[in-house]
């Protein structure tokens, strides 16, 4: 690496650790952290220099109506030189306000109450009469770390902490096709690849030179602005870029590292399932119910 | 032979055609920094076709910088290689396979991205609710979210604060969903810092009561601040200190405030003598708070000029306000709001009153004038409120407690003083229960009031005395109390039937004595005392027939009122005389919503008898030259009334539109009959029967240009009224035409500066007895220009243009403003020049009924005022 791109690097990890460490003194954050970490120093991989803002739309099943539904929210790619992340960056913060209303909660319980989570339907006179039922609404909870270096896929779990370990490889047989489009004034060019047992089309910005895009996908000659299923359950769509200062990418190395099959379906739990709590007659009930069933995104290994 | 010949030919030349085609092009590479031998990883490097369009392969380079490029196809000499990556300049490279290595050089560059930033839609709706998201609508300028509500498209706000969306008063105006300053929004609209905010709530037909969800659905809009995460739950303390000249100004501010879903509190004390009328904060616009209080004397002469009211209000207030809002358990709330406010109010300029009478000449009066309007009002409710799903609950006791006093001082060929001392007391109590069916209320009411009007010297002769005082006195006091008691009773699963009672009972006693010299000697003249009790028993007898399916309604009612009026007037000796009547009230409504439109179709009939004033047989002094009395008879009235209303949105394009129309006719059986002898005016309400009629149509349009930053607003309203009026013993025909346009432009230049500019141009013209006057063109015009050339500085400047068409010399004034806001840490300095070329008055020209007025105002002076606010917390 050159002289001059080393010392940028070093000097702005220097700036990121010195933030740090003001902040801890200051009780305040200097420094945007991306990814799903303590703000521990070593959770610092690298300075992120992109923000790519992506909204997802996916087809899911109201558990409630069985009719088939039509969920967004918005996700994060934020690309440093060599790795990058993709997650909801609502989701630690949105956690953590949660579990701090059950402290609280529990603090102001007067009868021991169990931490077993009961069926909602079994609890609704309860929740009804104690009106202060909050649910852990907290979205999308994997990130998916990108290193383009080492050629690896690292999947994380926030809660209970587990990674999972894939290669890349699979990214190497994108075919490009001869069609045009235009994504944020980007000129765009299609790709269509097989990947995990479902056929994907991506559209990537040659003028953007990062083999990167939204989840897994990687390995084009240009950022993934949208990518899409062929059936239609998934779709990826950049609705915002922007450079971003001030920022890192942080990753927390101390997991659990588990299978691709664990890890889905360990992920899945948690999507599908919404957790609330309450207090009532000074007991704290612990809550849980499935609003929505997702659907796969991987239905095979690659 | 030949016949395989052929054959063989094509079959080798395909064969040839796809060897060609499987060949293969290696090209092999490393990308290394310009200069240097340090290779560069994770650099693009792609070959493309000879058009330079269609890549054919591609490669990204490894830690060692390398590549490798399997091109397929047709072999050629020569490749066009093209290496790209975001720490790198683009390079393009022509190389050839029998190349070996290929090196290619790049600069370090980083990647600039055209950002594309995520917004939220300024406009977004969900049901019936209608997000604005503040930030697309804030400027750095803006030190309330008053100041960002009247920019919102949809939304008007009045000149003293009422919002109005849609052209319909707000039912409700809620800060997370809890209602916290019940009625006095003021408060929130002018201390609510923006940037607490996120959405700004429109919540369309919003039913509050819980338990009628679905049941009954209120034309009315209700408005609910969604704060920002971090604003919620923290507690905002914040100090101002204020000081200035010319001469000596003030104006200073301690506020506190706390906003949960369960408790809320706004804490508040304010002093000021900028011409910040910060008493308007204590409007409440609710329609259930309006004052039960009646108004007697009219000392007030001067009026306000049409302009704002900084520019004219020579004011002293000090204000203090206590809110507080506790969720005792779900959905039940206890709010308590206690509010005292002193104010000093002067005003000082010439009146000229035109009374044109039709038999020919004009009566003129002109005076020179100075005021003193010194209010002292405290004011407490309290509120308990269950709102469940089944039941709803409440109970509001509101008391307020007033002593004011206005001075006036006027000069003309005479010159005097008049002080209305007007100190009041009013306790009123509200219950109301309701379920899914079944609803009650009761409604208690007791006031007081006390007033006196002095006069020195009197300008009646026969009212003159030795001390040349004369004293007014008036002692008032109401009680009122009703039950009522209505039903919903669901017929078919669309149609349901709503019938209704209401007893009522109302008492008013009336004493009026006009006492000559300070020392209290009555008159013996029996015309200028009353000594009376009235009493109201009755009831409302209803039913209303409700349909509805899907987007459509029509509503039905069938309303009676038997009344049973009792006038005991002690002093002119007559024996209790009581009168039975019986008044309708039908009316009705269709409503159709479709695709964005919303069409309404209202009738109504009332018919009315007036109240405690029209039965005062004695003459009441309300002011130093005006003598009221009634003749004994009871004004009624009937009022039928039709309005059409077409209202438009789209979300999308954040377009609002209502267009209203309407026709009123009102018949009465009395007229009030006006004769002046020289300035003195003597007021009788005679038996007259008469009718009169106004219509008017108002379209209203406001829209976002999305490409401009820019939110346009046009309000346009014709009416006419027809009426007559008894002068000098004539009865007079009159009608006022008024055409008013109000445009306002709203534009934000990025986050560096924002221009709005609001305009009233009127046009009026009255014919009395089919006589025309001149037509009277009035505009008042404002611009104002916010600058934020750094982060925490900002800069405005601001232009004022009055215009009126009635004033042949100088029919235009102009004024202009200035103010610098500074943010440094947690402290705001606020620089204010105000009035910067010191124009010290303004003439107002305007007509009423058979009048014209000309009024010149003094105006404040050239101020320069520093303010410094600090957030404590």
């Amino acid at each position: 690496m050159h002289i001059e791109m080393k010392l940028y690097y070093y000097s702005f990890t220097i700036l990121c650790l010195c933030s740090y460490f003001c902040s801890t003194a200051q009780e305040k954050k200097v420094f945007q952290a991306y990814g799903y970490a303590t703000t521990s120093v070593e959770d610092i991989l690298e300075p992120a220099l992109y923000g790519i803002q992506y909204k997802r739309t996916q087809l899911a099943l109201d558990e409630q109506t069985k009719e088939t539904v039509c969920l967004t929210d918005t996700l994060i790619l934020a690309i440093g030189q060599r790795t990058s992340v993709f997650f909801n960056p609502t989701y630690v913060s949105r956690s953590k306000a949660w579990s701090k209303q059950n402290i609280k909660k529990l603090r102001q319980a007067t009868t021991p109450s169990s931490t077993d989570f009961a069926p909602l339907s079994s609890v609704m006179k309860e929740k009804d009469a104690a009106g202060d039922y909050i649910e852990n609404d907290c979205g999308e909870p994997t990130a998916i770390y990108k290193e383009r270096d080492r050629g690896v896929i690292t999947s994380f779990l926030w809660l209970p902490n587990i990674v999972c370990e894939q290669k890349n490889e699979a990214f190497r047989h994108w075919e490009i096709r001869p069609v045009q489009d235009t994504i944020l004034s980007y000129a765009c060019t299609r790709a269509d690849i097989h990947y995990a047992g479902r056929d994907y089309t991506a559209w990537y910005a040659p003028e953007i030179p990062i083999p990167d895009g939204p989840w897994k996908l990687q390995g084009l000659p240009g950022l993934i602005l949208k990518a899409e299923d062929k059936e239609g359950f998934f779709l990826f769509e950049a609705i915002g870029l922007e450079t971003l200062e001030n920022a890192c990418i942080t990753m927390n190395d101390d997991c659990e590292k588990v299978d691709l099959q664990y890890f889905n379906r360990t992920a899945k739990a948690e999507r599908s399932t919404r957790k609330g709590s309450f207090l009532f007659e000074g007991k704290v009930y612990f809550t849980e119910w499935k609003p929505y069933s997702y659907y796969e995104m991987e239905l095979t290994e690659d | 032979m030949n016949r395989l010949a052929i054959p063989l030919l094509l079959l080798c030349a395909v064969f040839c055609a796809t060897l060609a085609h499987a060949q293969e092009a290696l090209l092999k590479g490393r990308v290394i920094i310009e200069g240097t031998e340090t290779p560069i990883a994770g650099v693009v490097v792609s070959v493309q076709d000879e058009t330079g369009g269609q890549i054919l392969a591609y490669s990204i380079t490894d830690d060692e910088g390398r590549f490798s490029l399997s091109v397929t196809g047709k072999l050629m000499e020569k490749y066009l290689l093209t290496a790209s990556s975001m720490m790198t300049e683009t390079v393009t490279a022509v190389a050839s396979p029998r190349d070996g290595t290929i090196l290619i050089p790049v600069k370090e560059k980083l990647l600039t991205l055209r950002e594309s930033r995520v917004q939220a839609p300024k406009v977004s709706a969900q049901g019936d609710t209608i997000n604005y998201n503040v930030a697309s609508y804030v400027n750095a300028d803006d030190k309330s979210i008053g100041e960002v509500l009247k920019r919102i498209p949809g939304i008007k706000v009045t000149s003293d604060g009422e919002v109005f969306y849609q052209n319909m008063q707000i039912s409700k105006f809620y800060v997370e969903g809890l209602d916290l300053m019940q009625g006095r929004y003021g408060l929130a609209t002018n201390n609510v810092d923006p940037s607490m905010v996120a959405t700004i709530q429109v919540l369309e037909n919003h039913q509050p009561i819980r338990v009628l969800e679905g049941m009954e659905i209120p034309p009315q809009a209700a408005i609910n601040l969604k704060l920002r995460k971090s604003a919620l739950g923290a507690f905002f303390l914040t100090a101002q200190g204020g000081l200035g000249f010319s001469p000596l100004l003030f104006s200073n501010e301690v506020l506190g405030m706390r906003f949960t879903q369960s408790q809320q509190n706004l804490l508040m004390y304010k002093n000021d003598n900028t011409g910040r009328d910060i008493t308007t904060e204590m409007t409440s616009f609710y329609g259930t708070s309006s004052s039960p209080l009646l108004s007697w004397f009219s000392p007030e002469v001067l009026g306000s000029p049409s302009m704002e009211k900084r520019q004219y209000l020579f004011n002293n207030a000090h204000l203090v306000s206590l809110n507080d809002l506790h969720l005792l358990k779900k959905d039940v709330t206890l709010t308590s709001n206690l509010h005292f406010f002193l104010d000093r109010q002067k005003k000082n300029g010439y009146y000229r009153q035109t009374i044109l009478d039709p038999a020919g000449g004009e009566l003129l009066i002109a005076e020179d004038v100075s005021s003193e309007l010194l209010r002292r009002e405290l004011a407490g409710t309290v509120t308990m409120e269950s709102n469940g799903k089944n039941r709803y609950l409440s109970n509001r006791t509101d008391a307020n407690l007033a002593w004011n006093q206005h001075d006036c001082f006027i000069v003309s060929d005479y010159s005097l003083t008049q002080t209305a001392t007007l100190p009041s007391v009013s306790v009123e109590n509200m219950f109301t229960y309701k379920t899914g069916q079944d609803r009650w209320s009761s409604h208690l009411l007791f006031s007081r009031q006390d007033n006196a009007l002095r006069v020195s010297p009197v300008l009646l002769e026969d009212l003159r005395n030795l001390d040349d005082v004369a004293i007014q006195q008036i002692l008032c006091s109401q009680f009122e109390a009703d039950v009522r008691y209505y039903r919903s009773i669901r017929l078919s699963r669309l149609l349901s039937l709503e019938p209704s009672i209401r007893p009522f009972v109302k008492r008013k006693s009336f004493v009026s004595d006009f006492i000559s010299g300070d020392y209290g000697v009555n008159l013996a003249a029996d015309t200028l005392s009353n000594n009376l009790i009235r009493t109201e028993l009755g009831t409302d007898i209803g039913g209303g027939l409700r349909f509805k399916k899907r987007k459509f309604t029509a509503y039905l009612s069938a309303s009676g009122q038997y009344l049973h009026v009792s006038r005991d007037n002690h002093l002119r000796t007559l024996s209790p005389t009581g009168q039975h009547y019986f008044l309708l009230s039908p009316g009705g409504y269709v409503e159709y919503s479709r695709r964005g439109f919303t069409y309404r179709l209202n009738a109504s009939y009332r018919q009315r008898i007036s109240d405690i004033r029209n039965d005062l047989t004695g003459y009441i002094m309300s002011s130093y030259r005006s003598f009221s009395r009634a003749d004994g008879v009871l004004p009624q009235s009937g009022r039928a009334s039709f309005d059409a209303l077409i209202q438009y949105k789209d979300i999308h394009s954040a377009f609002f539109s209502t267009l209203t129309a309407g026709y009123a006719l009102t018949h009465r059986n009395t007229l009030r009959s006006l004769s002046y002898e020289g300035v003195l005016c003597q007021a009788t309400e005679v038996e007259y029967p008469n009718n009169s009629d106004n219509w008017w149509a108002d379209i209203e349009l406001g829209t976002d240009i999305r490409e401009l930053s820019s939110t346009v607003k046009i309000n346009s309203r014709l009416s006419r009224t027809n009426a007559v009026t008894l002068y000098q013993g004539h009865a007079v025909d009159y009608s006022m035409n008024v055409l008013q346009v109000t445009p306002a432009l709203f534009t934000m230049f990025g986050s560096v500066a924002s221009l709005s500019y609001e305009a009233r141009y009127q046009l009026g013209r009255s014919l009395v007895a089919r006589k025309g006057t001149q037509l009277l063109h009035d505009l008042r015009q404002s611009a104002t220009v916010s600058l934020s050339p750094f982060k925490n500085a900002s800069i405005r400047l601001s232009c004022n243009h009055y215009y009126n068409s009635a004033l042949p010399s100088n029919p235009s004034r102009f004024f202009a403003h200035a103010g610098l806001s500074y943010k440094y840490k947690k402290t705001e300095w606020l620089l204010d020049w105000s009035n910067i070329f010191n124009t010290r008055e303004i003439i107002s020209y305007y007509y009423d009924d058979i009048s014209t007025y000309c009024t010149r105002y003094t105006l404040r002076p050239m101020e320069i005022l520093l303010r410094v606010r600090f957030t404590i917390l």
